[in-house]
């Protein structure tokens, strides 16, 4: 069975979507363009180990294929942990925005009446 | 003469509907929340140096293979500067780190469970991890990912240009998530 990127990228984005729901907006165009590329380089991996079995001189063997999976995985969670940081990043955003309105607008009022 | 401000205060939060006004002014008097790390010029630095030292021996490695020049063990030393620069990146980072870890957003460790890479699973009673935790496991990360490039090296006896692509793709995703967090705690400070 032949797998295209665009199969992948479907299948990894849905996931992506799911787990970070509340957050896609923020994470959305960081998210999508690793998916892209992480999604191409699976089915590179698939590809090269494919035309190694026609051709020894060319590709790599399963054997590499898997090792090369592994350091995707790799790849993969640091992309996760880059997603969680960009959802508290903007957090801290929001949070420090609005904690500069109550400095500044109630700040005075409040201090007038202690 | 003018009351100790102490007395009067408490005697305001006792009235309800000054709570959630203290509440207010208390955090309002917060300069700043932090929920992330603060930027680290030598993370990014380090990576970087990394990253262009890598490519550049890719290159060499694609023109040399099938020669000995190509070969594994003639490279050995290319592999023990670039880990001593990774192990200085990660002893950094761990000197920062409270050795709590790192933990993805809650909804990311319901959804994804046990599909989770044990690394980012939660330990039994872990409800938390901190961001310093979080760079340490990246460059953890980079530094594992360049002990398969060595093994790939070794298994292959050279790299040619397919597997040459292939590793530097993947490496450079793994380096360009550390550098994404990086760039916005520094576009945030």
């Amino acid at each position: 069975m032949t797998v295209n990127v665009d199969q992948v990228l479907e299948a990894v984005t849905a996931a992506g979507k799911q787990v970070f729901a509340d957050n896609w907006g923020t994470i959305s165009t960081y998210a999508e363009t690793e998916f892209k590329k992480m999604s191409q380089q699976m089915v590179d991996i698939a590809a090269n180990v494919a035309k190694h079995e026609v051709d020894a001189s060319q590709g790599y063997t399963a054997e590499v294929g898997k090792m090369l999976m592994d350091m995707q995985r790799l790849s993969t969670v640091n992309v996760l942990i880059a997603m969680s940081a960009m959802t508290l990043v903007a957090a801290q955003q929001a949070l420090n925005a609005m904690l500069e309105i109550v400095k500044n607008t109630l700040g005075g009022v409040i201090g007038a009446i202690l | 003469m003018r009351q100790s401000l102490i007395p009067s205060l408490i005697k305001r939060m006792k009235q309800a509907w000054f709570a959630p006004l203290f509440l207010v002014l208390a955090l309002g008097a917060c300069s700043t929340v932090t929920l992330i790390s603060p930027y680290d010029e030598k993370l990014e630095a380090g990576v970087t140096q990394y990253v262009q030292d890598l490519s550049s021996f890719l290159v060499k490695m694609q023109a040399a293979n099938g020669t000995a020049a190509g070969k594994y063990e003639n490279n050995i030393d290319f592999y023990a500067t670039q880990i001593g620069l990774l192990d200085g990146l990660i002893l950094r980072a761990e000197a920062q780190d409270t050795g709590v870890g790192c933990l993805l957003t809650g909804k990311a460790i319901k959804i994804l469970g046990d599909k989770l890479p044990a690394a980012l699973r939660p330990k039994p009673g872990q409800t938390t991890g901190t961001p310093e935790g979080c760079s340490l496991m990246m460059v953890k990360n980079i530094k594992a990912q360049l002990g398969i490039i060595a093994n790939i090296h070794k298994a292959m006896g050279g790299l040619n240009a397919d597997a040459a692509k292939s590793v530097e793709d993947i490496t450079m995703q793994a380096i360009r998530a550390v550098l994404t967090v990086e760039m916005l705690k520094k576009k945030g400070e």
